[in-house]
């Protein structure tokens, strides 16, 4: 180990924790130090194990009750890791649960935390991040404190291909269980019909151009026809209410990474646009040619939705 | 009960504009306003006390006196007074700073039964302050609650996780932080606006929550070099079509090409 300390990664999902060792392997590289995993919760030696064949130096491991939903365990072990293995760089996936962690994380240490970054690389010693800020401004900062804290954008790096060989040590944290203060009286799940809209291929997203709600159903033909699943604009989430929350790509809502993203009808508000900018290649139909939107587009169809989206659903169906 | 929320008056990131030659964003131009989720968080901390009785305080620091206007917006709204932290040096405050000063003053307060503020700000959105308060005070937090019910000293809440929604019971005091699902925010009424101006804006320095002068800037613990705008925008090409027909069939060719299209 070096003097600097190593480099942890944490994700309470797995995909996540996975592209964290992207995020961290040029970190630990340039501070010469190692990668370490940590892993908590139930089959926690199977995922600490696969951290490693994808690439951390070692892992370690903290036994922790699924049901619990304050954190509290987690945050205490993660606090123990950082006081007695001073490591360097604390990289934790923004998640819900991740940002919420990362931050009281940071502040029991009296450190700060950049969050949600898109781009971290080690200059001098010390962590520099980039972010989004005021909707659509990049932002650069320097994490002074120790360890530098930083919550890593989902989806923005590819996790590395496991190399089955590899191997290293799992430790297991024995960290004390503090008294709960919340207690989970339910649990419903939110995948409605099983769509999610962060894990599909493609994305016919709809915005303030729909007429009415009933006019949801040719968005859905159109996604349909193209294999994908059907997001919104906060306008419709929030304001219409007529779709479910889940369903909303934005700064407020999801981070979209698609190979398709189809953009009808939506003007392209920096809320939103943060939320897909990540996604391969962007289709935008909207009657406005001066609307936001045509700017984060590849393909670009100046034209009443109402007309193009149906003929294009029955052309693609046409293809098939 | 004494709610507290905690209010960030924000640049209006909807109407803020980039300088076309540096690409930095126009900050001293743009209108403020009450940060939206704060806004939510306001509303429910009121519909709270409608229901069950109890004052509502709102605690804001800001670098710059905020426009009276907002002030009294939030007073409008229905909250009972305000505590404004003005201070230049909160230009310098990260998340760590911001959280270290609001908890002071929050128990310069005294005894409260919930603190809400919105999930994260949208300047920053950095969603840390909420969680990094509860810390600081020692008290659970629920993040991104969508429904608040106040118990017999608890509450019951629902949270918005990625895959699910719990449904959580917390003693208090405790924190919640809210997003735009929980509610919408009331307009206020003439006779509300009108009432607000009788209502105590009481102004606090970072002297008076007894840290010394420089110390916010010594706290911080993140530091900003530059504020850009990126320059991703995608050179986008114009489906050609004489009717939307035609821009249809055009665009689904392209889409095959792609291989994006025609394969399932």
């Amino acid at each position: 180990m070096s003097d600097h300390g190593d480099v942890v990664v944490h994700s309470e999902q797995d995909e996540f924790a996975l592209e964290l060792l992207a995020a961290g392997r040029p970190l630990a590289d340039s501070l010469g130090a190692a990668m370490t995993g940590f892993v908590a919760g139930s089959g926690g030696l199977e995922r600490a194990r696969g951290l490693i064949t994808h690439g951390a130096d070692a892992a370690l491991l903290l036994a922790v009750d699924e049901s619990s939903t304050d954190l509290d365990h987690t945050l205490a072990a993660l606090e123990q890791v950082a006081r007695e293995r001073h490591p360097g760089v604390i990289l934790i996936a923004a998640t819900g649960r991740g940002t919420e962690l990362a931050a009281r994380l940071a502040q029991r240490l009296g450190v700060g935390c950049a969050g949600d970054c898109t781009a971290l690389s080690m200059i001098g010693g010390k962590l520099h991040i980039e972010r989004t800020i005021l909707g659509r401004f990049l932002c650069r900062q320097i994490i002074e404190s120790r360890p530098a804290i930083a919550t890593v954008q989902p989806r923005r790096f590819t996790a590395p291909d496991a190399s089955p060989d590899r191997q290293g040590p799992v430790a297991r944290i024995e960290a004390a269980r503090p008294a709960p203060r919340l207690r989970v009286l339910g649990v419903r799940l939110r995948e409605a019909g099983g769509v999610r809209i962060d894990k599909s291929e493609v994305v016919v997203a709809v915005g303030r151009g729909l007429r009415s709600r009933e006019d949801l159903a040719m968005i859905e033909d159109l996604a349909r026809a193209l294999g994908g699943v059907v997001g919104a604009s906060r306008p419709l989430t929030d304001d219409l209410r007529w779709l479910p929350p889940e369903a909303k790509v934005g700064l407020s809502g999801v981070t979209v990474r698609p190979r398709l993203y189809v953009a009808c009808g939506i003007s392209g508000q920096i809320e939103h646009n943060v939320g897909m900018r990540e996604a391969g290649i962007v289709v935008a139909i909207n009657s406005d040619p001066n609307a936001p939107m045509m700017s984060q587009a590849d393909y670009r169809v100046v034209a009443d939705l109402y007309e193009v989206v149906p003929a294009l659903t029955r052309a693609l169906d046409g293809l098939s | 009960m004494t709610i507290v929320v905690f209010v960030k008056i924000t640049p209006d990131t909807a109407r803020l504009g980039a300088d076309p030659r540096s690409g930095e964003p126009r900050i001293q131009q743009a209108p403020c306003r009450i940060s939206t989720f704060d806004e939510n968080a306001l509303e429910e901390a009121v519909r709270l006390a409608e229901a069950h009785g109890g004052r509502v305080i709102v605690i804001s620091l800001s670098h710059a006196a905020p426009p009276r206007e907002l002030l009294l917006k939030a007073l409008a709204m229905g909250a009972d007074e305000i505590r404004m932290i003005t201070d230049p040096s909160a230009r310098e405050a990260d998340a760590l700073a911001t959280a270290t000063i609001l908890s002071r003053a929050l128990r310069l307060l005294g005894d409260f039964d919930v603190a809400l503020c919105g999930e994260g700000s949208i300047d920053e959105y950095g969603r840390q302050v909420g969680p990094r308060i509860a810390e600081a005070m020692g008290i659970p937090v629920v993040t991104r609650v969508e429904k608040a019910e106040a118990g017999t000293g608890t509450f019951v809440v629902d949270r918005v996780l990625e895959d699910r929604i719990e449904t959580v019971e917390a003693r208090l005091p405790v924190l919640l932080t809210v997003g735009a699902e929980i509610n919408q925010p009331r307009l206020p009424t003439v006779l509300q606006i009108l009432g607000a101006s009788r209502k105590p804006i009481i102004e606090w320095s970072l002297a008076d929550l007894g840290f010394e002068k420089g110390s916010v800037a010594a706290m911080a613990g993140v530091r900003t070099i530059e504020i850009n705008a990126p320059g991703d925008d995608r050179q986008g090409a114009l489906i050609p079509g004489e009717s939307a027909v035609e821009m249809a069939g055009n665009l689904a060719h392209e889409l095959a090409v792609k291989g994006l299209a025609g394969s399932r």
